[in-house]
């Protein structure tokens, strides 16, 4: 558990436009958007492994510390309160990768596909009608906390 | 504000030599050329340094 | 540049021999300030008009950009009626200017003759003197106009004119949130910066690239040759859509002018005046809640970060919990550490020596406390995390409450530009359908440029759009290029001259853009600066920073550093555009000593008291001469009261009215104004 920085974060290779094109937009930067998917992917129960399809993204030195201790809870949860699945930051925040591949999927399927064009395989913005995203985002997790609360 | 032409050449240095030398060149000549002319005249000029390049390899 | 006096002759109101001696500095006795003060009409731009003319014959301001020609006369109307009724000759005009610079005096002198032809104005240029002075007394006398014309630009370059004046529409202008706004401040920053050479420089090399890159992609063959036709397509393409795009600028910014233009031929029907004003003031509030859109969703945007911890809440609040659990049970911090448990069951022997069974009770005991236990490591683990995760639940009670008021805000913003357009369309159909056949006309022409601007404004949209993914694959190209050269070791000439023009262009470009960033930097600076000055105290809490965006708009950020622009007053992004136009000015000058005029046309229009009062108090403190022309209900005894204060103020001039088309041009004494100066119950 020492929220290392120098890991290199992956993601699907195929949302490498769409992290560009979130940050700073529905999102300040990637790790917020990597975060936000991992959660999604994490209560959906949905992990998906990147595969030969990863691809580096951000250094985990973007990662704050409350989205570290976020993804320990998550990890230690996962397995049944057991704490020393926590002592290697690799070893979390690849868990999580697959949590926020699962999650980004999720987001797509519900959320972005009515907002996107995809060019070959590689989704990014419908820029022509996706101004209120930012609204819509926040919405979307808005309703989702009230289930739990 | 100081001479804006000195301040972009500090800029350049920090490229590579050959690329320097051209840039250098073409900021001279188009201090007196129009455009069309600069570039033809840059065109023996990025000749020149490949080939002395290539000499001193 | 000091300005010292201007002669006018027959020059627009100003009939017969006239002159204003303007209050400088040089005497060291400090007082650079003069006001000349009048009702609208009576000619006080028109002394700015002078001076431009006779510094650069420039009959034009930029305000007069839709007046016509033959509507501009520079000559004296009512001597050009005279002279057509008694003798029939051209009416002799001229504007003299002493000004000095740098240690020399000069004098400057420009005619125009001007006569009535059937009604018609008629207006040639005259001649042109300049006299220099030097400080050791020699004096050169010119006429050449395009020699006068250098030495001229050499002290005031035509470019930086511009910052001379102040008018409320310059003003306006930057205030706007459109492509008007951008282009004024880009020309600005461009200006100041000075570096023609090194845009033609880019442009030469990005010419000799694609020469090199045309006869390389004859040359190649395989993949390579792929890679370098693809990267030429992609060339062609942007180029294509740079040129569609400064076409659609130009068709945009005809179709806001032929609006304007529009809205002024409406603003004669009496009849729909009130209709016309009710728009006016939709159309103004349509704006606005626009803005106050945009402002929330970028601020939304920022939140998202926050409440994505929410999501995984119960998951937090159950480790935090099991943490909890164990430290109140005191299990960790554990009393005993977990090695040296370990260590008494594997030798069996209790701290004070005893033997233990392992199937004493003891034992199981001492295994239970072991399981119960946890090393170290993962104990501080524990600790951390358990201080972490209580860091990240105190935010969530704010968490929640922000979001719902930033939903909730966004929702009603959106009601209100409904509501808006609704009422918009109401009164846009009312009009159309006016009585006044003309109105009608009109209104229906006014809603057709209306679509098609918004049509140009999509299509500029997209092509934007278009050419940002088009420069993300041109360097995924241009990587794949460096690569395969390097691959299949491309070493021949021809390659080699293409990639040193290609890296030539590449870092030509670099070095434009960090300057232009530095200088949109530097400007921004000091327009915050100066901004800070001339703002009320009250806003200074909440206004932080001005800065120059990406794309040239102004932007005004509150203390959190997010964009405010949206939110500010009239009055406020007044203020804001004063104090960029002054930072523009003040770098135009070259860092040197402020040596350039700042004439301010009526600026304190939508200003508030505190506003006025900052602006009179600090502007004479910027610049080395400052010339406010200023109506009666802008300059009162308040303001005057407050200029006396300064003790800068050295010159008064009061134009009169003396009949149509004639104004009279009357000094008095500073210590005499309050006599021809309003009241006000205000302060």
């Amino acid at each position: 558990m020492n929220m290392s920085g120098d890991i290199r974060v992956k993601t699907d290779r195929r949302y490498r436009i769409l992290y560009n094109e979130l940050k700073n937009f529905v999102v300040k930067d990637m790790h917020e958007l990597f975060f936000l998917c991992a959660c999604i992917g994490y209560r959906a129960g949905k992990s998906k492994p990147l595969g030969s399809n990863g691809e580096g993204r951000f250094w985990s030195s973007t990662i704050t510390p409350e989205e570290y201790a976020c993804f320990y809870a998550m990890m230690i949860e996962e397995n049944d309160m057991n704490f020393s699945v926590i002592r290697e930051d690799k070893t979390v925040i690849a868990r999580m990768e697959e949590y926020a591949n699962g999650g980004m999927e999720i987001l797509l399927e519900e959320l972005l596909s009515d907002f996107l064009v995809t060019s070959g395989d590689e989704p990014r913005l419908d820029h022509s009608h996706s101004k209120e995203l930012p609204k819509i985002i926040l919405n979307f997790i808005y309703e989702q906390i009230l289930e739990i609360v | 504000m100081p001479n804006v032409n000195e301040l972009i050449l500090e800029k350049l240095k920090e490229y590579p030599p050959d690329v320097f030398k051209l840039a250098r060149k073409a900021l001279k000549l188009a201090g007196s050329f129009p455009e069309a002319s600069v570039a033809e005249q840059l065109g023996s000029v990025v000749r020149q340094i490949v080939k002395k390049g290539e000499v001193e390899r | 540049m000091i300005l010292s006096k201007l002669t006018m002759k027959n020059f627009r109101q100003f009939r017969g021999t006239q002159h204003i001696e303007f209050a400088y500095d040089l005497g060291g006795n400090g007082k650079n300030v003069t006001v000349i003060f009048g009702e609208n009409g009576r000619g006080k731009t028109s002394i700015f008009r002078a001076i431009m003319f006779c510094l650069y014959a420039e009959h034009r301001l930029s305000q007069d950009s839709r007046v016509d020609e033959k509507e501009l006369y520079l000559v004296n109307y009512p001597e050009m009626e005279r002279a057509a009724c008694d003798n029939k000759k051209p009416v002799d005009c001229f504007v003299e200017l002493e000004f000095s610079h740098k240690g020399t005096n000069y004098t400057l002198r420009r005619s125009i003759l001007g006569m009535l032809d059937e009604g018609e104005v008629i207006q040639q240029p005259g001649d042109v003197l300049l006299v220099q002075r030097t400080k050791d007394g020699n004096a050169i006398t010119m006429r050449n106009p395009n020699e006068i014309d250098k030495i001229i630009n050499d002290i005031l370059d035509r470019g930086i004119r511009e910052y001379f004046l102040f008018d409320g529409e310059k003003i306006e202008r930057l205030t706007r949130a459109s492509s008007e706004q951008r282009k004024e401040i880009s020309r600005g920053l461009r200006n100041l910066l000075n570096i023609d050479t090194l845009e033609t420089a880019i442009k030469a090399t990005g010419r000799l690239k694609r020469t090199l890159d045309a006869e390389l992609e004859r040359r190649s063959t395989g993949e390579f040759g792929r890679l370098i036709k693809q990267l030429r397509e992609n060339e062609d393409r942007r180029t294509e859509l740079e040129e569609k795009i400064t076409r659609l600028e130009k068709e945009i910014d005809l179709a806001e002018q032929e609006k304007r233009r529009v809205d002024k031929e409406l603003d004669k029907i009496r009849e729909i005046r009130d209709l016309l004003d009710a728009r006016d003031n939709l159309e103004a509030r349509e704006n606005d809640l626009g803005n106050q859109a945009k402002s929330l969703l970028l601020d939304m945007g920022t939140r998202t970060g926050k409440a994505s911890l929410l999501l995984v809440k119960k998951s937090i609040n159950r480790v935090f919990d099991h943490v909890d659990q164990r430290k109140q049970n005191r299990e960790i911090p554990s009393e005993i550490r977990k090695d040296l448990i370990e260590r008494i069951l594997s030798e069996k022997k209790c701290i004070c020596g005893r033997e233990i069974s392992t199937e004493s009770e003891a034992f199981s005991h001492i295994i239970r406390w072991k399981n119960r236990t946890t090393d170290v490591a993962t104990e501080d683990s524990m600790l951390n995390l358990w201080r972490c995760l209580s860091n990240v639940k105190s935010h969530f009670g704010d968490v929640v409450m922000n979001i719902e008021t930033i939903l909730q805000r966004y929702a009603l913003v959106k009601n209100d530009i409904e509501t808006t357009r609704k009422k918009l369309k109401d009164i846009n159909n009312k009009i159309a359908s006016s009585e006044r056949a003309d109105a009608a006309k009109l209104e229906k022409h006014r809603q057709n440029i209306e679509s098609k601007r918004i049509k140009l404004e999509t299509e500029y949209s997209k092509i934007k759009e278009e050419l940002a993914i088009l420069k993300e694959e041109y360097t995924k190209l241009s990587h794949q290029r460096e690569e395969k050269e390097r691959e299949e070791g491309i070493k021949n000439e021809l390659s080699k001259r293409a990639t040193l023009a290609l890296r030539t262009y590449d870092a030509l470009e670099s070095v434009h853009n960090e300057f232009t960033q530095e200088i949109k930097k530097v400007i921004g600076e000091s327009a915050t600066g100066l901004f800070q000055e001339l703002i009320d105290k009250e806003s200074q809490k909440t206004l932080s920073q001005i800065v120059v965006d990406d794309d040239y708009s102004l932007q005004i950020l509150d203390r959190g550093g997010r964009p405010f622009l949206a939110n500010i007053s009239a009055g406020q992004r007044q203020i804001m555009s004063i104090a960029f136009i002054v930072a523009l000015a003040k770098a135009a000058a070259k860092g040197e000593m402020f040596e350039m005029p700042l004439f301010m046309d009526t600026p304190f229009g939508r200003l508030s008291y505190e506003h006025r009062k900052n602006l009179l108090q600090s502007i004479p403190g910027f610049a080395s001469q400052w010339i406010l022309l200023a109506t009666d209900t802008e300059f009162r005894k308040q303001e005057a009261e407050l200029l006396k204060q300064g003790r800068q103020w050295g010159k008064f001039y009061l134009l009169k009215g003396q009949g149509a088309g004639t104004t009279l041009i009357n000094e008095l004494d500073v210590a005499n104004v309050f006599t021809v100066l309003r009241e006000d119950m205000e302060g």
